[in-house]
């Protein structure tokens, strides 16, 4: 548990009290909220939402902290439920619309469409249609490929390529140490070399980490 | 795995390994393909570090309005009152103290049914050499009255009541008063046998140790009772 975690469970437990060491309840929620303004300032932040809105949902995390300090389970963690709280203000919020379109867009790693409603555009220097059904289908040939790795294999290769996470990334969502991530990514470039051969090289290049 | 997000709670197991391993696969497989909940799992496992969120634009004045924002809506909060103790929620006192007469209640019938079934185990056992006292009348005339010695380990005994003066009634009852007067048990129906006599068997539990009167009477017409006879009793 980190020294802030610590810090803010001493706090929790000031104001549990109502108050303790010569200050009221207020002020121990108020270093609360003062510990952890940023983080959830950044929270927000990092997922498109207007400064402004960044600050009021700030605020509504700590609005749910302070209603739910009778019913806070300690064993689950502090910083655990001050994001699930977070969280659900950021889904609440995203449901009215207000956040930006960049986050919160799902693709499919199945097909490789475009998102519903929305057009493909070709990039400049866009391959003649020939060639672009040729790589389409490359790339068809490589999913399928991927489909066949072994699970866990198969879902770090899909985060490095199509996501590009970091290794340390990858590491946390898949609950393994950063060396397994990177052999799991050596032997699903092996298989899929082996399996592909020459469209390998084209369509997957080399990973730098 | 376009149409659900995990909850938060179960993102945050998974970080944990606190899911089943069909759950971990069908949340693992969630977070490959959605951008959304991966990022937020590693905003969870990175919330911890001191420097998530340091380069931030972010300065006091803003951490200060973010206070104040709180503070007043915490005013204005009216499931909560500010500052108290929304905690460690305790029942309402009106529960509490039902809960404690319920509690006060049944532990008082269960002593009751247990005295009630001790007393009826005593009354259905057979008892050998119950005492059986002869009750002179007197009483009222300020004579000597009859001292019933009860051995301590009679559960029973029988009072046989001779009346002053005979008569036919359509009933006769008996009663058993207090030093103080007043009536501890009474009944009717008692019937003389072929000496003229009137017989009672008491628990000895019916009345405890003291002195007491009793009165044998005989109901005529219209309920008209006249005393037959008036007895001493020591317990």
């Amino acid at each position: 548990m980190g020294e802030r975690s610590e810090t803010a469970l001493a706090l929790l437990d000031e104001l549990q009290a109502g108050g303790a060491g010569g200050h009221s309840a207020e002020e121990s929620f108020r270093r609360l909220c003062g510990l952890y303004s940023r983080p959830l300032f950044h929270f927000f932040a990092k997922r498109g939402f207007p400064r402004e809105d960044c600050l009021d949902l700030t605020q509504e995390t700590f609005l749910g902290i302070y209603k739910g300090v009778g019913s806070f389970r300690r064993e689950a963690g502090f910083e655990t439920w001050l994001w699930k709280i977070a969280t659900n203000a950021f889904r609440k919020r995203l449901r009215h619309g207000t956040a930006d379109k960049r986050y919160g867009q799902e693709v499919s790693l199945d097909t490789g469409e475009a998102p519903e409603g929305e057009a493909r555009e070709l990039p400049a220097g866009t391959p003649a249609p020939g060639e672009d059904l040729l790589r389409e289908e490359r790339a068809r040939l490589l999913r399928a490929a991927i489909e066949r790795l072994p699970e866990q294999m198969r879902r770090c290769l899909q985060l490095r390529v199509y996501r590009d996470m970091k290794y340390r990334e990858i590491a946390v969502l898949m609950r393994l140490s950063p060396e397994t991530v990177k052999v799991h990514l050596f032997q699903a470039r092996k298989r899929l070399q082996q399996e592909l051969g020459n469209y390998f090289r084209e369509l997957l290049p080399e990973d730098e980490g | 795995m376009k149409d659900f997000h995990p909850e938060p709670d179960e993102l945050a197991a998974d970080l944990a390994g606190e899911l089943s391993p069909e759950e971990e696969k069908r949340v693992q497989d969630h977070l490959v393909a959605c951008r959304e909940c991966s990022e937020l799992l590693l905003d969870l496992a990175a919330l911890g570090d001191p420097d998530y969120g340091a380069d931030e634009p972010f300065t006091p004045a803003d951490a200060d309005a973010v206070w104040e924002g709180v503070r007043k809506r915490i005013g204005h909060e009216e499931t909560v009152l500010p500052f108290r103790a929304p905690v460690r929620t305790s029942p309402p006192r009106w529960l509490a103290a039902l809960a404690a007469t319920l509690l006060v209640a049944v532990l008082g019938l269960s002593l009751w049914v247990a005295s009630l079934r001790r007393a009826v185990e005593d009354l259905s056992r057979p008892q050998i050499n119950a005492p059986v006292i002869d009750l002179q009348p007197g009483a009222r005339r300020g004579e000597a009255t009859a001292t019933a010695e009860v051995p301590a380990a009679a559960r029973l005994f029988t009072l046989v009541l001779l009346p002053e003066r005979r008569g036919t009634y359509e009933d006769y009852e008996a009663e058993i008063a207090g030093a103080d007067g007043a009536t501890v048990w009474r009944e009717r129906g008692l019937e003389p046998n072929a000496f003229g006599s009137f017989s009672l068997t008491l628990p000895r539990r019916t009345l405890g140790p003291g002195n007491y009167r009793v009165r044998l009477s005989g109901i005529g017409p219209g309920g008209r009772r006249e005393l037959l006879g008036e007895y001493g009793l020591r317990l």
